[in-house]
């Protein structure tokens, strides 16, 4: 709870606050994560696809001012970006202070349906085996492809993807034919989680 | 109607490659261009019942959120605008495929085309609150999207059709 407080507490500053508070806090969160190992990719991240989103902006400004239908604001579109770039670290403060039964016990007491909450637990779980089969997909057809023609790189590609979505398709039905063997419900004993982490949590 | 496990278990999979393939494609600078996370949500449109996919219109973008910090959620609000565009794709996909019965690459060409166009109005009323440049920016939003809107409409219908031939949904 206190947690949650904090965490909203630092999204309204970031919302809200004078752009001098949000740009040093913004720099210095930017240093605390860069630091971090786990967070150094998120953080470069967000970085790039911000300066990307005031960059676009500033385009937009641009050729509407050329046109004469607007005149840009380039301090605004700044603001908007630092504001959208500090509640981004605030996100990621919070994905590195809860854990996931924590997040479902949280949704839960919103009166979640249990469907939902155990599609969200299938999916986090899932998740880690398609991020390392996309990213060693990725550096397969980039090993592959060296040398080849463009057609027979698209070629390479395609066949890629297609066995991604085979393997999707094969890992739904084992996992499937897993969770019918063992009888389980949708309804996910959370609360018991929780209490065996708080166990852990308290040595 | 309580959804079945079988679904349930279907729409975590998709979920779970709408969550991993926008850090692939955004890994790669690709991501806004190529809607990565619409592509196994449309599928699920099609394949699933909507009161089992329509929940995930709203999850995936949370659940990203929570997970790696985007989309953002306030500055700019993408991940409010994408969980009504997800949601009104995957239901105009099930109406026009479903109930409608027209053909598969068919109904995804309507879908997706209406689904544009609801994005631009979308667009053009947040950058209206925000105050931003309306016209180029709605613009611009809906051309940097023109590789994933061709992938809507050619990939997913033969994610679907290749699903359905092995006989999984």
């Amino acid at each position: 709870m206190i947690k949650t407080a904090f965490l909203l507490l630092l999204q309204a500053a970031a919302l809200a606050a004078e752009p001098l508070v949000i740009g040093p806090a913004a720099a210095a969160g930017t240093v605390y994560f860069l630091a971090g190992r786990k967070s150094r990719t998120r953080v470069r991240l967000g970085a790039w696809l911000f300066l990307a989103f005031f960059a676009f902006l500033c385009l937009t400004g641009l050729a509407e001012g050329a046109f004469g239908i607007s005149i840009p604001d380039y301090g605004r579109y700044a603001l908007l970006a630092l504001r959208g770039y500090a509640s981004f670290l605030v996100a990621l403060a919070g994905t590195m202070m809860f854990s996931l039964s924590e997040v479902l016990c949280f949704l839960k007491k919103l009166r979640v349906p249990g469907y939902v909450l155990t599609m969200i637990y299938l999916m986090i779980q899932d998740l880690a085996v398609f991020n390392r089969l996309a990213g060693d997909t990725h550096r397969t057809v980039r090993s592959r492809a060296a040398g080849l023609g463009r057609l027979a790189r698209i070629r390479l590609t395609i066949n890629a993807a297609k066995n991604f979505v085979i393997f999707a398709a094969l890992k739904f039905r084992y996992r499937h034919e897993h969770i019918l063997a063992r009888g389980l419900t949708l309804d996910l004993p959370l609360d018991d989680w929780r209490a065996r982490e708080r166990l852990r949590q308290s040595g | 109607m309580k959804p079945e496990l079988r679904d349930v278990s279907l729409a975590s999979v998709f979920g779970a490659a709408a969550l991993a393939l926008p850090v692939l494609f955004h890994a790669l600078g690709l991501g806004a261009a190529f809607l990565p996370m619409f592509l196994p949500l449309s599928a699920a449109g099609f394949l699933l019942p909507f009161r089992v996919a329509g929940p995930l219109a709203v999850a995936v973008p949370a659940a990203s959120f929570i997970l790696t910090g985007m989309p953002p959620m306030a500055v700019p609000p993408t991940g409010p605008i994408m969980m009504l565009e997800l949601g009104f794709l995957m239901a105009a996909n099930r109406v026009l495929h479903h109930r409608l019965k027209l053909n598969i690459f068919l109904a995804a060409a309507l879908a997706t085309l209406a689904e544009r166009l609801f994005y631009l109005g979308l667009l053009y009323l947040a950058a209206t609150v925000l105050r931003l440049p309306r016209i180029a920016f709605s613009l611009a939003g809906l051309v940097k999207s023109l590789p994933g809107t061709i992938l809507l409409l050619t990939a997913v219908p033969a994610i679907v059709t290749v699903v359905r031939k092995h006989r999984i949904s």
